[in-house]
């Protein structure tokens, strides 16, 4: 059992990551099915079905997540999404092809062990909006906390994401971005 | 939830915001040094024999009378510097070209093109590279599609082109020297 405001804080955060994903593979299709062709997981065939779907099903994630009576289902779709992201980054690591971009977001990533401990906290999470919640009435300090966890948890996932390209800078002592 | 512990909560979550968002930009700071620290490479060149091909093969007089093989097996690995007596960042060149050419083994050349055999005279008592061959010949350069300077070419011992690009830095040089 867990409290109603973990949920909430979870559920938002996770919406907001999955638009923000949804919406980078949106505006540039093309470059997503490359990044996607990278992993040479998909046969060519499905390819642009699949480079099609995922987007779809991202921003499917974000809308059903805020609904309470959609948002076990929406939990199990993120969980199912980020366990095949994690497979095929784990495959690609286990090949030793860790610089292709991973296509999380905006700025170009190589492919990381941290990347596999990020997804693994992103799936217990969205596995942990299925579990029953306490039913307790919800008051203005919750909110409160809620939107200020959000922006916590956002700077924390920026913080990190930021930590990593600097390893990456050091590691390969020349730019792949600016 | 009691009122004070929920006080508390929030102001300690403010605390921990703002301590993120101050690593964060510690970060980012992080981030941009590195980008203005981190050396480029050699600028390429497109145009003109291709990386990994045989280089051209060439037999050409330097300066000093001495009859050069470009191409072919060599006994060292070739590092070319194209160079103009009449282009300062070349200059600062030579130096790091010297220094790479003893520390990597390397057979150095200088070539440029026409012009006045005296003034290359000079030009190469001025930089004090008589040791090393120089060559005049405007035929080295187009076999090699130089258009900018200075450029430089490395060729291993294959007669291989191993490396090609213009090069304004010592990082420059360096990581094309590298590539051998």
């Amino acid at each position: 059992m867990i409290d109603p405001l973990t949920i909430l804080i979870i559920s938002a955060s996770l919406a907001l990551l999955f638009f923000t994903a949804a919406k980078h593979k949106l505006r540039a299709p093309g470059q997503f099915s490359a990044q996607l062709a990278d992993y040479k997981l998909i046969p060519p065939g499905i390819l642009p079905g699949v480079a099609r779907i995922i987007p779809i099903a991202e921003m499917a994630v974000f809308f059903l997540i805020l609904i309470p009576l959609t948002r076990p289902w929406a939990a199990v779709l993120a969980g199912g999404l980020l366990v095949s992201y994690t497979i095929a980054i784990a495959i690609n690591l286990f090949r030793g092809r860790d610089e292709i971009d991973c296509g999380c977001g905006s700025h170009p990533q190589n492919l990381s062990y941290w990347l596999l401990f990020r997804n693994s906290a992103l799936i217990i999470s969205s596995y942990l909006l299925v579990t029953p919640s306490t039913n307790r009435a919800l008051v203005w300090v919750d909110f409160l906390l809620l939107s200020l966890m959000i922006s916590l948890l956002s700077c924390v996932y920026l913080l990190i994401e930021q930590l990593v390209r600097n390893q990456g800078f050091s590691k390969n002592g020349r730019i792949n971005d600016g | 939830m009691d009122n004070y512990l929920a006080e508390i909560i929030i102001i300690l979550t403010l605390v921990v915001l703002i301590l993120v968002i101050s690593m964060f930009a510690l970060a980012r700071q992080i981030g941009v040094l590195h980008t203005r620290l981190a050396p480029t490479d050699a600028l390429t060149i497109t145009a003109g024999p291709k990386v990994g091909d045989p280089a051209p093969l060439l037999e050409i007089l330097s300066l000093d009378g001495r009859l050069l093989k470009f191409g072919g097996p060599l006994k060292l690995p070739q590092l070319l510097l194209f160079l103009s007596p009449s282009c300062p960042v070349c200059e600062e060149l030579i130096s790091t070209a010297k220094f790479m050419a003893r520390s990597e083994k390397l057979s150095l050349i200088f070539g440029s093109d026409g012009g006045e055999a005296q003034r290359h005279a000079d030009y190469v008592s001025k930089m004090g590279i008589q040791d090393y061959p120089y060559v005049v010949s405007p035929e080295l350069g187009i076999k090699f599609d130089v258009i900018r300077l200075p450029c430089a070419v490395l060729i291993d011992e294959q007669g291989v082109l191993r490396s090609k690009g213009l090069v304004t830095n010592r990082e420059h040089l360096e990581t094309l020297v590298e590539s051998i």
